[in-house]
């Protein structure tokens, strides 16, 4: 524990960190504003919040259809007039009668129909899974069948019973910026970690102390998996807040399947726990290129090249972009940017048979990132011998 | 006791330390030679730091090749040129060092207070070591290498960067505990260890050319130091052919002193050696050319 404090007090008090968390931490603020900015208090996508807070959030029920499909037939009939007043009307819920029209046509009434049709949709599933089941058991074909029923299990009771607005929930889970300044920050925290020992010439030094030096390596494995760890959670905590803030969050409790892209997904998880899910998962990807960078610092002789190496995850993170519902290939298990973006994990049932049982891709992409936190570590662990000056 | 057997290391064809052998008692012992004689090679291979591609270290009779953890345990070492952490301030440093010293807790700060007190910095202690001077951090340095008390102390050029009266104060510093420690200094600075040391390494391209007491060391060129008054035009054919210890300009004539074997000339006068000189003489230096002058 000493040790460790001893860490924090050689990374922390480099005044370029702390002024690049704090900035990094505004700018991932003035980020979330940018994608939010739809949803300002100013705007027609804050009426919509108050507008359904009021009338169409909570259960939904017939009373609650029938009103907004005659509250879109009326305004559809007074567009279609043209004869409609374009001044500001205190009667209307934005203000103006085209914006009312807007508001429900194009954005109350697709929302409130997925949440209506997900049961049938659902159900159109599970028959058709349950058809697949009869095909494949003819054919003998165990996989898909084990596939099939896993199917038939997920997607078969699935409803939408209440309404909320989930379109801040969706950026929320679609926002990678904040991921990049982690990246970031670990590029200046980690980078001079072992190297910096070495321009200290403390090297030399360090290896002569009773306490071992596996002791003081293992002190900095452990700095940088609660480094990693404090950045994940600072910046998830200010996305959340972030989110609340700009954008009316709502509808956490919600299943993860209220949102339109996760529609298929195999977790059954509300978006509150779905979030907790994607923080862990993350941070693991996170330690694994914490780990790299800190590689990168071990066995590079000079900081600059030490920092061009630790740039490489950044641009992965970057240029990678994971193809939505697709199936992986054998690169991606081995690819931390899974876990950093890993909803494409979840937006589908899509899994990978194994000696003829479908296995989620999630467990092999953990399995193979632990494997590598384990080598990672190992080769960080490992004594490499000291250069005289 | 120390010792050190056939120790051997080489980079590539450049044999850094050609199986050396010696045996480091209680005492001061003053490792001397040139830059890139192979001193700091010898140091690191006792710290640790580098392994000897032949030969041992014995420490108290125990190989360290098997087992470091006693003797690290009573070493104190100052490596050539740290520039430990800026962001520490001098009590967080050696807090620190005690810890990897694995000193009981409860010590650290009487430990502390007492080797800020040894090198002279207990005003400093509390300042950034970013903030500190170079003979400061040189004195942090030593201070860091007291910590604990060790039963040997290794020190890598440790007056590098100290001023006169901070070299006379590591020295008197040094010369207290030599009675129950044994202390090596590396250098290649006759004075740090001229009066001081019990016994003198001299290393050359490796190898150890001389080990002997200052005294003796100086004793075994007696009668070949000679002092020797010539004028200001023929400097330059005395600098070709003898090796100069020191060059004086008199009232237009240049007072030498001269190593030699043989009487440089009919008017030089033999005078007693000093310990720079043995030095000079034992590493065949070669201290001036005509193109320096």
């Amino acid at each position: 524990m000493t040790l460790l404090r001893f860490e924090f007090i050689k990374v922390f008090r480099k005044r370029y960190l702390v002024i690049s968390f704090l900035l990094f931490t505004l700018v991932n603020f003035a980020s979330i504003f940018l994608t939010n900015q739809g949803y300002q208090p100013w705007t027609l996508e804050e009426e919509q919040n108050k507008f359904c807070i009021e009338r169409l959030c909570g259960l939904i029920d017939q009373q609650k259809i029938d009103f907004i499909i005659a509250e879109d037939k009326r305004l559809n009939d007074t567009i279609m007039l043209q004869t409609f007043s374009r001044d500001y009307d205190p009667n209307t819920y934005t203000g103006y009668i085209f914006n009312d029209f807007m508001l429900i046509h194009d954005n109350l009434i697709p929302n409130l129909k997925y949440a209506v049709d997900y049961a049938y949709t659902m159900r159109d599933i599970s028959i058709r899974a349950n058809e697949n089941i009869s095909f494949y058991q003819k054919q003998g074909n165990s996989a898909m069948v084990i596939k099939n029923r896993d199917i038939l299990k997920l997607y078969s009771n699935r409803t939408i019973s209440s309404f909320r607005n989930m379109i801040p929930a969706k950026y929320l889970l679609f926002y990678d910026f904040s991921g990049l300044l982690i990246i970031l920050l670990l590029v200046l925290t980690l980078t001079p970690i072992f190297i910096s020992e070495k321009e200290n010439r403390m090297n030399q030094l360090l290896t002569t102390f009773p306490l071992g030096e596996g002791k003081l390596i293992s002190t900095k494995i452990v700095f940088i998996i609660l480094v990693t760890a404090l950045y994940c959670s600072w910046f998830f905590l200010m996305d959340l807040m972030g989110f609340f803030l700009f954008s009316n969050l709502q509808g956490l409790s919600m299943p993860l399947y209220s949102i339109h892209e996760f529609q298929i997904t195999p977790l059954v998880l509300s978006i509150i726990q779905f979030l907790g899910l994607n923080f862990f998962l993350r941070m693991l990807g996170m330690i694994l290129i914490a780990f790299f960078i800190s590689l990168t610092s071990k066995f590079l002789q000079h900081v600059v090249f030490a920092f061009l190496g630790s740039l490489f995850p950044l641009i992965l993170y970057l240029v990678w972009q994971p193809k939505l519902h697709s199936a992986l290939h054998w690169f991606d298990f081995f690819n931390p940017m899974f876990l950093l973006k890993n909803r494409n994990l979840f937006l589908s049932y899509n899994p990978i048979v194994l000696i003829s049982v479908p296995v989620q891709p999630v467990f092999i992409v953990l399995f193979c990132v632990l494997l590598m936190l384990l080598l990672f570590a190992f080769f960080l662990k490992a004594k490499i011998p000291t250069r005289l000056v | 006791m120390l010792e050190v057997k056939q120790l051997t290391k080489a980079y590539g064809n450049l044999v850094a330390v050609n199986h050396m052998d010696i045996q480091f008692r209680n005492g001061i012992y003053g490792l001397l030679g040139p830059n890139g004689a192979g001193k700091t090679t010898l140091l690191s291979m006792i710290m640790g730091a580098l392994r000897p591609d032949q030969g041992d270290i014995f420490f108290e009779g125990a190989s360290l090749s098997k087992d470091r953890k006693k003797f690290n345990s009573k070493v104190g070492y100052l490596p050539q040129g740290p520039l430990f952490y800026k962001e520490f301030t001098g009590q967080e440093f050696l807090e620190y060092i005690c810890v990897l010293k694995n000193l009981p807790k409860f010590e650290h700060v009487e430990e502390v207070n007492r080797v800020f007190n040894e090198v002279n910095l207990s005003d400093a202690k509390n300042k950034r070591i970013g903030a500190y001077s170079g003979g400061m951090r040189q004195r942090l340095g030593i201070a860091q290498a007291l910590l604990g008390d060790p039963k040997v102390l290794v020190f890598d050029e440790p007056t590098a960067g100290l001023d006169p009266i901070e070299r006379i104060r590591f020295r008197n510093t040094i010369s207290r505990f030599s009675n129950e420690k044994t202390i090596i200094i590396a250098t290649h600075i006759v004075p740090d260890i001229e009066s001081i040391a019990q016994s003198v390494v001299m290393i050359e391209s490796g190898m150890i050319v001389a080990h002997d007491s200052p005294e003796a060391l100086m004793e075994s060129i007696k009668g070949m130091v000679w002092t020797l008054t010539i004028p200001i035009n023929k400097i330059d054919s005395y600098i070709n052919q003898y090796r100069i210890s020191n060059i004086q300009l008199t009232n237009q004539h240049y007072l030498l002193r001269i190593i030699d074997e043989q009487e440089p000339g009919p008017d030089a006068v033999q005078t007693a050696p000093r310990l720079e000189e043995a030095y000079i003489y034992m590493t065949k230096g070669k201290l001036y050319d005509v193109a320096s002058l």
